[in-house]
């Protein structure tokens, strides 16, 4: 039986974690906690590869992050959505339409 | 103090780990506050997250971007499989030495070939701007059909074009061995410099620093006596001593005061050692003394060397315009047929062999040198390769699974390749001691201005760093591509493809050291050959006696004289023909007389080359040589007659007698009175022009036909003559030995290239057979456990590799031929298709392979197939 919740297609990672900081600065452990939420579950992200991820597009000058105190108290890493990743978000929200509007195209054809 | 880029990739490791350590925490409270016991949390926690190294080693990937992007990664990654390449080598530290080894030899060969080819074409005159300085040759445009006229700028000419060129400033000069000593020292302590006469204006044309003192004053100021001596006599001479300047030192028995002491880098130009530098019009003072005849002192007399240097705003070109003009004028006005001239640059390749008849020799041994070091590399990277290949398949489960893993096929062909890369630079460092020790060997056998011509530089530098790179890919290249084929298409087709690979790699070992072995064989057996003695003379059955003072006797020419009309008579009173014959040079460079003198016919302004080898008639008759018209010639020096080979015969009178015509010798007239055939006398080569006369300088050697007289009796005559005179006893071939000092040179070396690679090509085969027989020992196991003989799997075994080896060997002999005709000249009249040497050639990798591959053969018929069974 298939499982429920199915692996993240591979380059999606990226742009699910720019959407979810473009709403607010988060710490590594809130994202992973809303990726869960707002996929309602379905998605399974491996935690251990949503950190080098992060570090990738801190790289990419796509986040920016700082230490800061979290809500227990204590200091976590925050990240911050620059400019440059708000265009990025836009052009690979885009293209997913683009793609998954193509993908119905093409199975309303076959049906 | 740590990197800046590991300090940074620390900072962002502990930072990485603060926030894991967070996640951790928060899932851990998450839990605990869901029911779950502190350390069951804090179990889930860290097992959800997946293994922190990973993370880190993941992260750190992506860290690589901030120093610049692209390149930045790559260098990084570069630096990654660096570090993978050598903590893989250093697991294997034996197959690493050996690589580097062999590979550091290999290349070093053909590094230290490169430094001489590089000195030779590339390396102009050590002088400040050298790019400006040009040497003119000047040659009579028009010459005889046969002979040689000399020919170029005289003297005085030279001060035309000096007086009267705006394009540049001309220097000239002439070189002359003399020799030198101090004030108050003997005679005997007098040593041998190269004194070159030059015009006053030379030092400052040319821009040579001087170490000490002033250049040598103009020439309206001079009293011809002031000379500049290099740095090299007076560090030998004057122990560099300050208070040089002002002495008084003997050159050929003239005094002269040293004026100044050049720097330490040009004590050469080209060719001419700049020992001592001496005024033009000192020359004359030297040619008074009847020993030289320097044309530098004779305003008409040919040649000086003149060299320009241009001024700033003119081209070579215009330089040479101007030149011509000039020269023309001059020449047309003296009534004088007009010269041809071109100008040069300064690199040995434009000034040492233009106009030198060993040239194309010279060129062509440092070409075959370059391509047998060539050869032996390429047989060594083959068979690094192999070595390669059978370490990478060794490895190929984990290639297998790292490409399993996601790695792609390039990132795993790069890892590979970059091993090789490790290997290829550490033996390209060991490689380029050759270049950097070359020079100081050549410095202490005494070839100082060899020395300066190899001395490294950055094109040196250069060609060994290509090289590395092209040894890198030669070596690893094949062998990953291969290997993560084999890793990508799983086992099929595995076998296949390796025996193919490793096929092609054994064949080409074998050919390349088929042709090296061949070479070498030849080359020995040229040797041998020649070293008897050329067959058209009796050389195997002639004894030469060399008489001679003990060492330290001072040389004493009237003396001399009274000897040699003694052993003259005493010849003449024996009962077997004895001649005489003048041997110059000792051991491994004695010659029959001298090569290269000039012949001319009175009155002729052409010169022919000839080699002169004084012997007296009685000495051809011992050695078997017969006269084809008139007589011997008197063994009276004074009678100053000449014996002459038909081949000059036809060169000086090619369609009159001979008989009793004149020849000019060094300035002598001599009467021909005999002409001989054309024998190899002189030197093994072949024929050359040849002159004889009456010995007639210094003491000659005894020419004795072996059993006629006993060397007792020889050696009682010629005590009696003076008991301190020494008899040494040599065969008649040892006179070959001046001749055949290259080729023995040539043929040493190429024995030792045989042999390398004859040792190599053994090790690739007995790698390639020792690899078969693991890679195959189940196979063979079961096969023997099914009742198989051994004979049968020796078979299967060397069935699989005798394409490889018969194809090399035909490949090798085949090539060889090719190899043989370029060595030809060396050969010394042995047939390049000599059928001995490739019968030995095939017999010895023959024998060879044979050994190579029974001892792995052997081992795999002692596969206990009980163990292979029981290890299923």
């Amino acid at each position: 039986m298939p499982s429920s919740r199915f692996p993240i297609p591979q380059g999606t990672l990226d742009m699910l974690i720019l959407q979810i900081v473009s709403l607010e600065p988060l710490h590594g452990y809130a994202i992973a906690q809303r990726l869960l939420q707002v996929s309602h579950e379905a998605v399974q992200v491996n935690q251990g590869s949503l950190y080098p991820a992060l570090h990738r597009l801190e790289q990419k000058r796509w986040l920016k992050s700082a230490w800061r105190t979290s809500e227990t108290g204590r200091e976590a890493k925050y990240y911050t959505i620059t400019s440059s990743g708000r265009r990025r978000l836009a052009a690979e929200k885009a293209g997913w339409d683009r793609l998954a509007w193509a993908v119905r195209l093409i199975f309303n054809e076959a049906d | 103090m740590p990197h800046p880029f590991d300090r940074r990739r620390r900072e962002r490791e502990r930072d990485l780990q603060r926030e894991l350590a967070y996640h951790v925490e928060r899932r851990t409270s998450e839990l605990v506050a869901a029911g779950v016991t502190e350390a069951e949390a804090r179990r889930r926690a860290a097992v959800e997250l997946g293994g922190i190294t990973q993370i880190v080693e993941d992260a750190r990937e992506t860290w690589t971007h901030r120093w610049g992007g692209m390149p930045a990664r790559y260098m990084a990654q570069v630096a990654r499989d660096v570090r993978y390449g050598i903590r893989g080598l250093w697991k294997t530290k034996g197959f690493a030495v050996a690589v580097v080894c062999m590979l550091a030899v290999g290349m070093g060969l053909v590094a230290g070939c490169f430094a001489v080819f590089n000195g030779i074409f590339f390396r102009g005159w050590p002088l400040p701007d050298s790019s400006r300085v040009f040497t003119v040759r000047a040659w009579r445009a028009v010459q005889p059909a046969e002979g040689h006229i000399a020919d170029g700028i005289t003297a005085g000419l030279y001060r035309q074009i000096r007086e009267h060129a705006r394009a540049a400033d001309y220097v000239a000069a002439e070189g002359e061995s003399l020799t030198v000593r101090r004030q108050g020292e003997g005679d005997d302590r007098a040593v041998p410099v190269d004194a070159t006469f030059v015009s006053d204006n030379f030092i400052q044309t040319l821009a040579i620093p001087l170490a000490l003192g002033t250049a040598l004053p103009p020439a309206d100021r001079s009293d011809g006596q002031q000379i500049v001596i290099s740095h090299r006599v007076w560090q030998r001479q004057f122990a560099g001593e300050p208070g040089v300047i002002g002495q008084t030192i003997w050159l050929d028995g003239i005094p002269a005061t040293v004026v100044g002491v050049t720097g330490r880098d040009p004590a050469a130009l080209g060719h001419v050692s700049l020992d001592v530098l001496a005024e033009m019009s000192a020359a004359a003072a030297f040619n008074a003394t009847g020993l030289n005849q320097l044309s530098a002192a004779d305003e008409n007399a040919c040649c000086v060397a003149v060299v320009g240097r241009l001024r700033s705003g003119w081209t070579r070109v215009q330089a040479a315009g101007e030149l011509q003009t000039l020269i023309a004028g001059y020449r047309q006005s003296a009534g004088e047929p007009p010269l041809a001239i071109a100008l040069d640059g300064t690199t040995p390749a434009e000034t040492m062999f233009r106009g030198s008849g060993s040239a194309g020799d010279e060129l062509a041994a440092l070409a075959l040198a370059g391509t047998a070091f060539m050869l032996v590399l390429l047989l060594t990277s083959a068979n690094v390769a192999n070595l390669f290949l059978a370490r990478n398949l060794r490895r190929e489960r984990e290639i297998a699974v790292r490409l399993e893993l996601g790695a792609g096929r390039p990132r795993v062909v790069s890892q590979l390749v970059t091993e090789g890369f490790v290997l290829a630079v550490m033996s390209g460092a060991g490689a380029f001691l050759v270049p950097l020790v070359l020079p100081g060997v050549l410095r202490a056998t005494g070839q100082h201005l060899e020395s300066a011509v190899v001395a490294p530089d950055w094109r040196v530098a250069a060609f060994t760093s290509v090289a590395v790179v092209a040894v890198c890919l030669l070596v690893s290249l094949a062998p990953a591509l291969h290997v993560t084929r084999v890793a990508c298409h799983g086992a099929a087709g595995r076998i296949d493809r390796t025996s193919r690979t490793r096929g092609v790699l054994l064949g080409s070992q074998i050919a390349i050291a088929a042709v090296l072995v061949l070479s070498a064989t030849l080359l020995a057996r040229g040797i041998y050959h020649a070293s008897r003695g050329p067959s058209d003379v009796a050389a195997d059955t002639t004894t030469l006696a060399l008489v001679g003072w003990p060492a330290g006797e001072p040389y004493d020419r009237a003396r001399d004289t009274a000897i040699r009309a003694a052993l003259n008579e005493m010849a003449g009173q024996m009962t077997a023909p004895v001649g005489l014959a003048d041997v110059f040079g000792t051991g491994d460079g004695m010659s029959l007389g001298v090569g290269a003198s000039l012949v001319q016919r009175p009155g002729s302004d052409v010169r022919y080359r000839a080699h002169t080898a004084p012997m007296t008639g009685a000495g051809f008759r011992v050695l078997g040589i017969g006269l084809l018209e008139g007589r011997w010639a008197s063994d009276d020096p004074s009678a100053a007659e000449a014996v002459i080979n038909r081949r000059l015969r036809q060169q000086l009178w090619p369609d009159g007698p001979a008989l009793g015509r004149t020849l000019m010798l060094s300035g002598q007239p001599y009467t021909v009175v005999g002409v001989i055939p054309d024998v190899r006398l002189t030197s093994p080569y072949g024929i050359e022009p040849t002159v004889h006369t009456t010995p007639r300088i210094g003491i000659p050697a005894l020419v004795v036909r072996n059993g006629t007289v006993s060397s007792r009796a020889i050696r009682s005559r010629v005590a009696a003559i003076d008991p301190r005179l020494t008899v040494t006893f040599v065969p008649f071939a040892a006179s070959f030995n001046r001749s055949l000092q290259e080729a023995r040179v040539v043929a040493a070396v190429a024995s030792g290239l045989g042999l390398a690679a004859l040792v190599i090509a053994i090790i690739g085969v007995f790698a390639v057979f020792s690899y078969l027989v693991q890679e195959r020992r189940r196979d063979i196991g079961v096969r023997l456990a099914l009742g198989a003989s051994a004979r049968q799997i020796a078979r299967t075994l060397l069935q699989a590799s005798r394409g490889p080896i018969l194809g090399g060997l035909v490949a090798g002999l085949l090539l060889s031929g090719i190899a043989a005709l370029a060595l030809r000249r060396l050969l010394f009249g042995l047939s390049p298709a000599d059928p001995v040497s490739y019968l030995m050639v095939a017999l010895l990798l023959g024998a060879a392979a044979s050994v190579a591959t029974a001892v792995p053969v052997l081992r795999s018929m002692r596969i206990d197939p009980a163990e292979i069974l029981r290890s299923e």
